[in-house]
Order: C-alpha cells, then sequence, then structure tokens
C-alpha cells in the first residue's frame, strides 16, 4: 500500500533542517554566551564574567541611546497602531466600494517600497521643514517612525476585524446599542487581542529600525542601534553582545506576556 | 394597516447592485402580521425570507414601500431604536461575555437600574431553564445551550416583535423537536409576536399560526397551514409544502366550484377549482395520502391505472410509485395494516383510486424563473 508522501522521511531532510537551524540560531547562541566573556575578546574565552554587562549599565551613552530608542518606539506605535485601527475599520466595516482595492495599496505599499527610498524622500523633506522652522527635536524620528509602523500594525488588526462575526455587532445593533456603545463593548474588546499585536509589532520594529533613523536623526540623536553601529566601526568588545543579549532578553518576555494574554481572551 | 396589526409590510422591495447586475431580493411584498401571530416565512434558500427578516430588523433598509410597527412607520428607524429583537442563526453571542451578561446586554444598553436587569436576568434564566449555566462563558456551552441563551437574550428586553433566522438549522433532529415546543411555549408565555424564517416546510406546518410561501422574491400565498396544504396556489407552492402528485389535463367544464377535467393519464376526474377558474389546460393536484392502490381487475369506473414501479416502505406507511398511461410517475401512500393484507407486487398492473374532492386544480404559475 503506498504511503502517504512524508516530507519528514525524505533522505536529507533532516539534515537540512538542523543546517537551517544552526544557521538561525547558533550565530546567536554564540552572542549570548560571549556576553559572559570575561576577556575582551570576541572569540577567545576567558572565563564567565558580568563585566560587560556592567559596562553597558554604565555607559552614559548607551543609557541616552536606549532611552531615545524607547521614546521612539513608544510614540510612534501608539500614533501607529491608533492609525492603523482607523485604517482598518475603514476598510473592513464598510460596503465594498470602487477604490477600496487601491486603499489597502496605499497602505500596504510602504511595505514593498525600499527602505532606502524613504529615507532618502524623508531626509530631503525634513531637511526643509529643519531649514524652514528650525525645529530639529525627536519629532522628525517619531514622525518617520510612525509612517513605516503603520503598515505593520495595521496587518494585525485588519486580519482580526475580517475574522470577527459581523453579526456579533449586528446582534449589539438589534440589542439597542448605538453604533459608538457598540464599538466600546463588542467590537473594541474582541479587537483587542489585534490591537496588541499591532502594537507590539510597530514597536519592535520601530526599536531596531536602522537605515530610516541613520539618515532622519539630526547629530546627537542616535538610537541604540544607530549607536551599535556606529560602534562596529571602532575596535569591538563584549559590550556590544552584551546590550545585544538584554535587547534579546527584553524581545522574548515581550512577546511572551502578549502571547500568554491573548491565549487567555481567547 | 388595522389596529390587530403587529407588522405591516407595505409594498416592500429591496434591490440589491445597480445597472444591468440589479436583483430584487424582495419584490413588492405586502403582507400584515397580527399580534401575538407565530407567522412563518418559508420558502427555498435565495427566495428572499431573510432579506425581509433583515428589513424588518433594521439592518437592511426597503429600496421602496414602507414597513410599519404598531401602525408607525419604521422604514427608515436604525434597528437600535427599533423594539424588536432577532434570535440569528449562528446565535452571535458575544464570546467575551458570561450566558447572563449576554442576557443582559439589550436592558443594560437601554440603561435600565442595575437591580431590573438582574431581576430580568434572572427571570430569563430561568425561563430558558438555563439558571445553572449563568456565570458560563458562551463558548462553554452546547449548541443546544447557546440557542436558549439567544433566545433570552432576545427576550429579555420585552421586544414587541421577535425574529428568527432559521435558528433550529443547526441543531440535531431530537433537540430540534424539543425546541420548536420551547418556542411554542415561550411564545404562549410570552404575548410576543414570532416572525419565523425557515426552509423546512414541516416545521413550518407544524407551528405557525400563519405561513408565507416566498419564492424569487415574491410572496406567493399567505395562509394558515391547512390552507397552504390542502388549497395551494399554485404549483409551486403545492411542490414545496408536502408531496404532490401534479397530472396534466384539460378542463372542460366548471360549475359550482366543481371542474370536470379530462386527464393526460386517461379518464376523467372532477377536482375542487378555485374561484375564476375556467376552460382550458391545466395541472391537477393530488396529495399522495389522498389516493389508494387497488387491484386493476375491477377497478372502479374513473380511476387511473398504470404499473407499479416501486414500493418503498417506511414503517408507518409504504409509499407505491406508479407509473401511469401517459408516464407520469403517481405516488400513493398508504399506511401499513396488521400483516396479513393483500401486497402489491412491482411491475403489477394496478389502480389508482383518488378519495373524492382530494383532486384540486391549480392556479397559475407566476414566477416560473423561480423554481428551484
Amino acid at each position: 500500500m503506498a504511503r502517504p508522501f512524508d516530507v519528514r522521511r525524505q533522505r536529507g531532510f533532516t539534515l537540512i533542517a538542523a543546517f537551517c537551524f544552526a544557521l538561525l540560531y547558533l550565530p546567536i547562541a554564540v552572542l549570548v554566551v560571549y556576553a559572559f566573556n570575561a576577556g575582551p575578546s570576541l572569540s577567545r574565552w576567558e572565563g564567565v564574567s558580568l563585566r560587560w554587562f556592567v559596562a553597558a549599565a554604565n555607559n552614559a551613552q548607551v543609557i541616552e541611546a536606549s532611552i531615545r530608542s524607547l521614546q521612539i518606539a513608544v510614540s510612534a506605535a501608539v500614533v501607529a497602531t491608533a492609525a492603523a485601527t482607523l485604517a482598518a475599520l475603514a476598510t473592513t466595516r464598510t460596503p465594498p466600494y470602487r477604490g477600496l482595492t487601491t486603499t489597502y495599496a496605499a497602505i500596504n505599499l510602504p511595505l514593498m517600497v525600499p527602505e532606502i527610498v524613504t529615507a532618502v524622500a524623508l531626509l530631503i523633506v525634513f531637511a526643509r521643514i529643519k531649514m524652514a522652522t528650525g525645529y530639529t527635536g525627536l519629532g522628525y524620528l517619531i514622525a518617520a517612525h510612525t509612517a513605516f509602523c503603520i503598515p505593520f500594525a495595521y496587518l494585525p488588526i485588519r486580519a482580526r476585524l475580517e475574522g470577527m462575526d459581523l453579526n456579533l455587532e449586528r446582534a449589539a445593533a438589534d440589542l439597542y446599542a448605538t453604533p459608538l456603545r457598540t464599538f466600546r463593548h463588542v467590537t473594541l474588546p474582541l479587537l483587542w487581542p489585534g490591537i496588541l499585536a499591532g502594537f507590539m509589532l510597530a514597536f519592535v520594529i520601530s526599536l531596531d529600525d536602522v537605515v530610516i533613523t541613520e539618515f532622519v536623526k539630526s547629530g546627537g540623536q542616535d538610537t541604540l542601534p544607530t549607536y551599535m553601529l556606529g560602534q562596529l566601526r571602532r575596535a569591538i568588545t563584549p559590550e556590544m553582545n552584551a546590550i545585544s543579549t538584554v535587547f534579546l532578553a527584553l524581545s522574548i518576555v515581550v512577546v511572551t506576556v502578549f502571547f500568554l494574554v491573548s491565549r487567555k481572551r481567547d | 394597516m388595522m389596529a390587530s396589526d403587529s407588522i405591516a409590510i407595505e409594498n416592500v422591495s429591496k434591490i440589491f447592485g445597480s445597472g444591468d447586475a440589479k436583483v430584487a431580493a424582495v419584490d413588492g411584498v405586502h403582507i400584515s402580521i397580527r399580534k401575538n401571530e407565530f407567522f412563518t416565512l418559508l420558502g427555498p434558500s435565495g427566495c428572499g425570507k431573510t432579506t425581509l427578516l433583515r428589513l424588518i430588523a433594521g439592518f437592511e433598509f426597503p429600496t421602496s414601500g414602507h414597513i410599519l410597527l404598531d401602525g408607525t412607520d419604521v422604514s427608515d428607524t436604525p434597528p437600535f431604536r427599533r423594539p424588536i429583537n432577532t434570535v440569528f442563526q449562528n446565535y452571535a453571542l458575544f464570546p467575551h461575555m458570561t450566558v447572563e451578561e449576554n442576557i443582559g446586554f439589550g436592558l443594560k444598553m437601554l440603561d435600565r437600574p442595575k437591580a431590573e436587569v438582574a431581576a430580568r436576568v434572572a427571570a430569563m434564566l430561568r425561563l430558558v431553564r438555563m439558571e445553572a449555566l449563568a456565570g458560563r462563558r458562551t463558548n462553554q456551552i452546547s449548541g443546544g445551550q447557546q440557542q436558549r441563551v439567544a433566545l433570552a437574550r432576545a427576550l429579555a428586553p420585552a421586544p414587541k416583535v421577535l425574529l428568527l433566522d432559521e435558528p433550529l438549522s443547526a441543531l440535531d433532529y431530537k433537540l430540534r423537536k424539543e425546541m420548536q415546543i420551547e418556542l411554542k411555549r415561550l411564545q404562549a408565555e410570552t404575548g410576543i409576536t414570532f416572525i419565523f424564517v425557515t426552509h423546512d416546510q414541516e416545521e413550518a406546518l407544524t407551528m405557525s399560526d400563519r405561513i408565507a410561501v416566498m419564492a424569487a422574491g415574491k410572496v406567493l400565498q399567505v395562509g394558515t397551514p391547512r390552507e397552504i396544504y390542502d388549497a395551494p396556489a399554485n404549483r409551486f407552492v403545492a411542490d414545496f409544502i408536502g408531496e404532490s402528485n401534479i397530472l396534466a389535463g384539460t378542463v372542460e367544464a366548471v360549475a359550482g366550484g366543481v371542474a370536470s377535467v379530462r386527464l393526460a393519464a386517461g379518464g376523467r376526474m372532477e377536482a375542487v377549482a378555485p374561484d375564476g377558474a375556467s376552460t382550458g389546460p391545466a395541472s391537477l393536484l393530488v396529495r399522495p395520502e389522498h389516493a389508494r392502490l387497488a387491484a386493476a381487475a375491477g377497478a372502479p369506473a374513473g380511476a387511473l391505472v398504470g404499473t407499479l414501479a416501486d414500493a418503498v416502505y417506511f414503517g408507518t406507511d409504504t409509499h407505491f410509485h406508479v407509473r401511469l398511461a401517459d408516464g407520469t410517475d403517481f405516488t400513493v401512500r398508504q399506511q401499513n395494516r396488521p400483516a396479513g393484507e393483500a401486497a402489491f407486487a412491482v411491475g403489477e398492473a394496478v389502480a389508482v383510486v383518488v378519495e373524492p374532492r382530494a383532486a384540486r386544480l391549480l392556479g397559475e404559475d407566476q414566477p416560473r424563473g423561480a423554481v428551484p
């Protein structure tokens, strides 16, 4: 009898899978391990130590860049998520109209536009505004990050809305809920996991952006990733590994919390 | 509109699409539904019954015509201002709320005092016998229980009219029978007008005070279950409700409500004729249970003769399929008697004896295109 095709039984499958996973996780594992190196080398192991974590924590530039990264990421993610939620409602809770597909495309296009193009474009536009207004604050970075975060936040929110039974909102209206109260008591609570996912995605995308930030930032506006990039051009120490490890740990915690929260709601 | 009317639907049409793609989902419907009536919209899928229900609920607005509730025009009133509640086909219970919160939702949105809401929810839980599950999430209860919660939620605000959109279609046979009885009980206890949508003719016949049979957006006939079954207005209604034998023939004379018809299958038959029947080609309806088989030899004059093509045993009765002289199939349903009665063999020549006044002349079919 013919056995149903099972890719896992193919010759070499295990090897390819092992290679792919190694490629994904081995470098990260090496990076994390050397963050705990007692010596100043990235290749010679000299015993376990937390000195590079201490060094990073005492590095004023690192602290400053981290705070700036968080400021930008939180602001951009909040604004982008709010805008994406409105966009998702406007594109799903409406009868289909001419130009709906174009609207989808317009919202999602930033995902397709090469980042470097956006970066150059923003550099030129912001340079003019800077000249005209004299304002050189974080606003430019927050605006730029918000713009490229919107499509990322939009995707999970729209997916959640499309998976939601329209009859639930009809039932609320049928039971005397005005459109506003329907949104508050039915749509929003059910949409919440999608909004949270959109926010997290936007937050993470903003947090590790390099290209656009590098072009848009003024002097002294390094974020953590651009600071690290700058350091790489000089003598590199396991301090970079330590910062990356903290970054990684933070991401894992955030994603885990989100997973637990959304599972509890469903 | 009369004072006893709960809902009056006056020449309502609903057209979807535009230009060449225009479709009239509801086409010039005109019916009145009385207070405290169990009224059923019956028809095949796509006949417009659900659209009509949504127009009454306020999820859609009529393209033309008016919908009156207790004499007030509500055609343009949004659903949250209509004292009409709906039981949805898939129940549409709020998954982020408990059973109790679902039932109390309508009253909460009406800003009723907390104590009143709690008392009413408790009464509703009792009414649908769900007290024990008040604190459960709606995904932790069975389909039948969800059905009860959906009913309680729609009844809690004491609407003037309750709309039910095929609410029993997702339930298995036994549960469906139970819920049919439950629905009748609830309607009697609450005194609310029920408008029930179904494609199940048996359900419609057993539960309704009156039925509107729909096809292609039009209402073909409105009447009590007995009127619809015994005196269908046309061939579509006759075919859709119950089983029917349709015989082709020519009306030769009409007198005193009785038509004399010459049958294509041979012979002659007297048929009950509706008002305004005239001579000419026509169709006759005979229900399978209104005829019986007899031996071909010594058959009474005027009996139909044919060959027994098949006999299917159904427990309580047997369905005999007879091929008549002109090729028409005719089904006879005969109740089974204690064993020992003479049986008929397949392939044998038999006579079909139609009871007096059992044949009925059918009216014109208007929406031919609608017949599925």
